[in-house]
């Protein structure tokens, strides 16, 4: 029993070769980006339910506006800063750049740390543990033939059209 | 926050406390790479502190930003708080300026150089401060603090064990409770791989379910039953426990391309003067969320001895709470006596507008590129710190329950106490009101301290409510009687 689903799997493995294609270099580096972008995410989630409106039978934060002392007229709905605002974090930072670049000051970009002198070292995909290995698909690291067909059967890159 | 089962509300801080089902909780987070972008989140927080935690019209308030805070943003603070809440007067500077003059006034007791290492939420910031000025040519920032982490362990747990990728709150906790800084990376990474009890890594953590189980916890290996777990989804955590927070001191593990924190102070140092580098190895200051790792001390402390030359001192300081750190050093301040000329008063923001206080809070502006800066005298040097870090460290204070700040990031720790926790409220963003500043002289710190600390316990349960998750940290200043301090870290949380 044993044996005979090693064998289906390796042949399926060495058919699965056959008809591989080695995905290019862009698109491992477009894979890379869109991990580190998903990484770096503040708001993991949109909120799913920004186009209701507040229920104003729950409690919200201006319940207790009795206890405040300033006056309401100055109040002012976070909408209202938000309209003001209209802008994007990219838009702002490129706006210090050219702001400093201008001035000859120091920028946010300046403070980017510079890439390591040490070598990097290598994981595997699947487990964590060091790897040794690289697919030849899409270039990502395996340690062992068990990690080797997870990773060809979840996250291979040759599922990613 | 934001709940699933009340999905019209939001729960601000400690408000978590009223929610009783915590799983599928999500945040709302008003910052963006630290800084505040989403004003539909961060003014609610903002009311919510200001109108039932402290009231801060009429006050003196100091208030914390990132480096390069941005001038629109600046600009919608400062419309807020003078004309919309009318403080008295405001100060604002990076939470870094703050750790060196609580490094310097109250921990050396004099003026000293020295790096500041601000490993918060959303990045780590390492700033030298020379001759109490910052150095900007040698600041550096990594983009890497607690919200990677978390958002890598969610990741590689949904990937190798159980879909967790919409329980940030929780997979925050796992990592506070179960990550460490390993000493020896590849001797654990072996020990790791080994089979039975030559496996001493490897741990099983109960996640919450909400119902007994408010909060997750390691499963102790050997007690026998354990009778809470059972029917309980359970983690097996293993090298994660170690190669996530070590990510902190190698991003290219997962191909970021940027030094990690030894390599990037001992960097910082060569950029600086010949002269000064080895005062400042001697000074190495850490705060922010992420130093609450077991081994962060220690690690980066064996990381600098073996790069930096042996004839130097090395000296690395944690302090007792690395969340709270800056924001005491906002309350220090609050009662010097020469805090008073740093504040922009309501009527000089209304006679001269936004580019003052732009001006006048953003040292960066002054000081030309590859030469030391001079700031002015008056102004405190701001540096960016990461958002969350602070973010990452405040989000679970924020929820009260949990000590840790970070919300999605966050740092890790178990061992907080409720103390830890009313401190770190305070944080990330702190707000400490004080009184009329006119008074400031008259207090004693010590006085004034006490009556602060009083304040705090009092005052803990609310401070706990405000979940600010931003950067910007807000410190306050004075009242005379007494400083309330807050901290917000702006970033707001949904659940979901
Ligand atoms: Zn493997
Ligand atoms: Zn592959």
């Amino acid at each position: 029993m044993t044996i005979s689903k090693l064998t289906t799997r390796g042949s399926t493995r060495l058919k699965e070769h056959e008809k591989r294609r080695i995905v290019d270099d862009t698109s491992r580096k477009r894979r890379h980006r869109k991990m580190i972008e998903s990484l770096d995410a503040d708001n993991y989630h949109e909120d799913p339910h920004a186009d209701l409106v507040m229920s104003k039978k729950i409690p919200k934060f201006e319940d207790n506006l009795e206890t405040r002392t300033r006056s309401k007229k100055k109040e002012k709905s976070p909408e209202y800063y938000q309209m003001k605002f209209r802008k994007h974090i990219l838009q702002l930072l490129d706006e210090d750049r050219v702001e400093a670049e201008t001035a000859g000051r120091y920028s946010y970009m300046d403070m980017a740390s510079e890439d390591t002198n040490i070598p990097y070292r290598h994981f595997c995909a699947v487990c964590g543990f060091f790897s040794q290995y690289v697919c030849l698909t899409c270039g990502m690291r395996y340690c062992t033939i068990k990690c080797m067909d997870t990773h060809t059967d979840t996250r291979c890159l040759k599922w990613a059209g | 926050m934001k709940v699933k089962s009340e999905r019209k509300r939001f729960f601000i801080g400690n408000q978590i406390e009223e929610c009783r089902d915590l799983s599928g909780l999500y945040y709302l987070l008003p910052c963006e790479k630290g800084f505040t972008v989403k004003w539909t989140v961060q003014k609610p927080v903002w009311d919510y502190m200001f109108n039932n935690i402290c009231h801060i019209e009429d006050k003196a308030v100091i208030m914390t930003q990132p480096l390069f805070n941005f001038k629109t943003i600046q600009e919608i603070t400062d419309e807020i708080f003078f004309e919309e809440y009318e403080i008295k007067s405001m100060f604002r500077l990076n939470p870094c300026d703050l750790a060196k003059y609580e490094y310097v006034n109250n921990v050396v007791g004099k003026h000293v150089s020295c790096i500041v290492v601000d490993s918060g939420f959303s990045f780590t910031t390492i700033v030298p401060y020379i001759g109490g000025k910052k150095y900007y040519p040698a600041a550096r920032r990594i983009n890497v603090g607690g919200k990677v982490l978390t958002n890598y362990l969610k990741e590689i747990i949904s990937y190798r064990q159980l879909h967790v990728m919409d329980e940030t709150y929780v997979i925050n906790q796992v990592k506070e409770d179960s990550c460490y800084v390993s000493s020896n990376f590849k001797e654990d990474m072996r020990i790791a791989s080994s089979h039975g009890d030559a496996n001493t890594i490897i741990k099983s953590y109960v996640l919450p379910d909400f119902n007994n189980i408010r909060r997750g916890y390691i499963q102790e290996s050997g007690t026998g039953a354990d009778n809470n777990a059972e029917g309980c989804q359970i983690l097996r955590l293993n090298n994660e426990r170690f190669t996530v927070p070590e990510l902190l001191f190698h991003p290219s593990d997962i191909g970021i391309e940027s030094v990690g924190i030894a390599e990037c102070i001992v960097k910082s140092i060569f950029l600086c003067p010949e002269k000064d580098r080895p005062h400042l190895s001697k000074h190495i200051v850490l705060m922010g969320g992420n130093c609450k790792f077991p081994g962060f001390k220690e690690r980066v402390y064996a990381d600098l001895r073996s790069y930096l030359p042996d004839h130097w001192p090395v000296n690395v300081y944690k302090p007792e709470n690395p969340i709270t750190f800056a924001w005491k050093g906002g309350k220090a301040l609050a009662s010097d006596p020469k805090v008073k000329s740093l504040f922009i008063t309501k009527e000089q923001y209304e006679e001269r507008g936004s580019a003052y206080t732009y001006e006048r809070f953003s040292d960066w502006l002054h000081g030309e590129k590859r030469t030391t800066e001079e700031t002015p005298k008056l102004t405190n040097e701001a540096v960016p710190s990461s958002i969350l870090q602070s973010g990452s460290f405040t989000r679970f204070d924020l929820f009260g329950k949990h000590e840790l700040e970070n919300e999605e990031p966050s740092d890790n720790v178990n061992e907080n106490t409720s103390s830890d926790k009313l401190s770190k409220e305070a944080t990330n963003d702190t707000k400490t009101d004080t009184g009329n500043g006119d008074n400031l002289k008259d207090n004693e710190s010590s006085e004034s301290r006490d009556i602060d600390v009083h304040q705090d316990d009092d005052s803990n349960k609310a401070k706990y409510k405000n979940s600010a998750l931003m950067d910007t940290n807000e410190t306050d200043l004075c009242d005379t009687n007494f400083f309330a301090s807050y901290d917000f870290n702006i970033f707001n949380n949904s659940f979901i």
